[in-house]
């Protein structure tokens, strides 16, 4: 068996690859043969096939041409009517209730399990009431508000975790909190800020 | 007069998300002739880009209004079109494959879109399925939307080299078929853009 000479590529820019030589063997197959000495250009290290074809000026008459046309055959934006959209849906600002309306919220409960006659009568006192507060950050990434007794937890992506007893939802003025007869609105909408 | 700095994807995703109707607009002006080039250029068919860049708007919106904030935007975006097409293109295929186990012939093109459809848009969607479509992809990326080579690569989920090599194969043939085609004459005279969607 005779072994088969080494040979480098014929690359556009002859220079010998960085490669083993050894692996670059003539072929039966002209594609082979032209893929081999794509690599060897690959390798080229101060020219690579890129700039080589970029500094070919008509390959990148090519390219341009086809840039244009594709621009050219880019039909006007359909009309509103027309578009696929997803179905109108509240502001996201109503899916991510403030830090500040989580508190409000575990004062109110804080409140109400401490005095729920009282907080039915004067429910602005709760906030008074509440004892001093603490943020955190959740290891899912959720901020929540605690005083050690109870907790509300804001999340960016569920929105508020209410604590137990309590439901909340959006009004012309801003997020209306219920805790059995008591209620309270806070103002959140833009149009009323 | 120079054109005014269009508002920062940042400014504009914010009021998008706040609800503001009148910034879904500007966004979807905005973004469409992006988003339709990159869909004619991964899949060659006027049509079918036609049909995924409007899925592409749809999931891009959906997902900004869920609350997706991305860091790069454009990269993002460019993401999302990218698997929406290739997904389009699987879809596609199993259909061709199905339709060729029914031995149904293909339904012949409509004479009207024949004659409404130009030289170009013809020429340019024979000239692009002449590629791959991982070429197709490289070539798009690269070339036509201006992303480096390591964006490319991020973009496609390849090694740098690879997108080189998909490159040059890709330019090499796209040469080879114009070429005889257009003739260097009207590869010198490109076409002009007449859409109102066209934008560079």
């Amino acid at each position: 068996m005779t072994p088969s000479t080494p040979q480098g590529p014929k690359g556009p820019s002859d220079r010998q690859p960085m490669s083993d030589a050894s692996d670059r063997r003539p072929t039966e197959d002209p594609a082979l043969d032209e893929l081999r000495g794509l690599w060897g250009a690959v390798q080229a290290p101060a020219l690579p096939p890129e700039e080589l074809a970029e500094a070919d000026p008509a390959t990148r008459a090519t390219v341009d041409w086809v840039r244009t046309a594709l621009i050219a055959s880019t039909p006007p934006c359909p009309a509103p009517a027309d578009r696929r959209l997803p179905p109108p849906s509240e502001p996201l600002a109503w899916r991510r209730p403030t830090l500040a309306a989580a508190a409000l919220l575990l004062a109110l409960a804080v409140g109400l399990q401490r005095a729920p006659q009282q907080a039915a009568e004067e429910p602005l006192d709760l906030i008074a009431n509440a004892g001093p507060q603490a943020t955190k950050s959740t290891p899912d990434g959720h901020q929540a508000i605690t005083n050690g007794q109870s907790e509300a937890t804001s999340s960016p992506d569920a929105g508020l975790e209410l604590p137990r007893g309590l439901s909340a939802r959006p009004n012309d003025a801003g997020l209306e909190l219920r805790a059995g007869p008591v209620r309270l609105t806070y103002v959140t909408s833009p149009k009323t800020l | 007069m120079p054109e005014p700095t269009p508002e920062p994807w940042t400014s504009l995703v914010a009021r998008l998300q706040a609800g503001r109707t009148d910034a879904l607009d500007v966004w979807y002006r905005r973004e469409w002739p992006t988003v339709f080039r990159l869909c004619l250029g991964f899949l060659a068919r006027h049509a079918a880009a036609e049909d995924a860049a409007q899925d592409s708007m749809l999931r891009l919106a959906s997902k900004l209004e869920a609350g997706t904030t991305p860091r790069d935007y454009e990269a993002w975006r460019t993401a999302v079109v990218l698997n929406l097409c290739r997904d389009a293109q699987r879809k596609s295929a199993n259909r061709a494959r199905a339709e060729e186990r029914l031995e149904e012939p293909a339904p012949l093109p409509d004479p009207a879109d024949l004659a409404a459809e130009g030289e170009v848009r013809q020429t340019l969607e024979a000239a692009l399925g002449h590629l791959t479509e991982r070429e197709r992809e490289a070539l798009v990326l690269r070339d036509l939307e201006g992303l480096t080579t390591a964006e490319t690569a991020t973009a496609m989920g390849i090694a740098a080299g690879s997108v080189r090599s998909l490159l040059t194969l890709a330019r090499r043939r796209l040469r080879s078929f114009l070429g005889p085609h257009l003739g260097e004459p009207m590869l010198a005279d490109s076409p002009t853009p007449s859409s109102p969607g066209g934008q560079a």
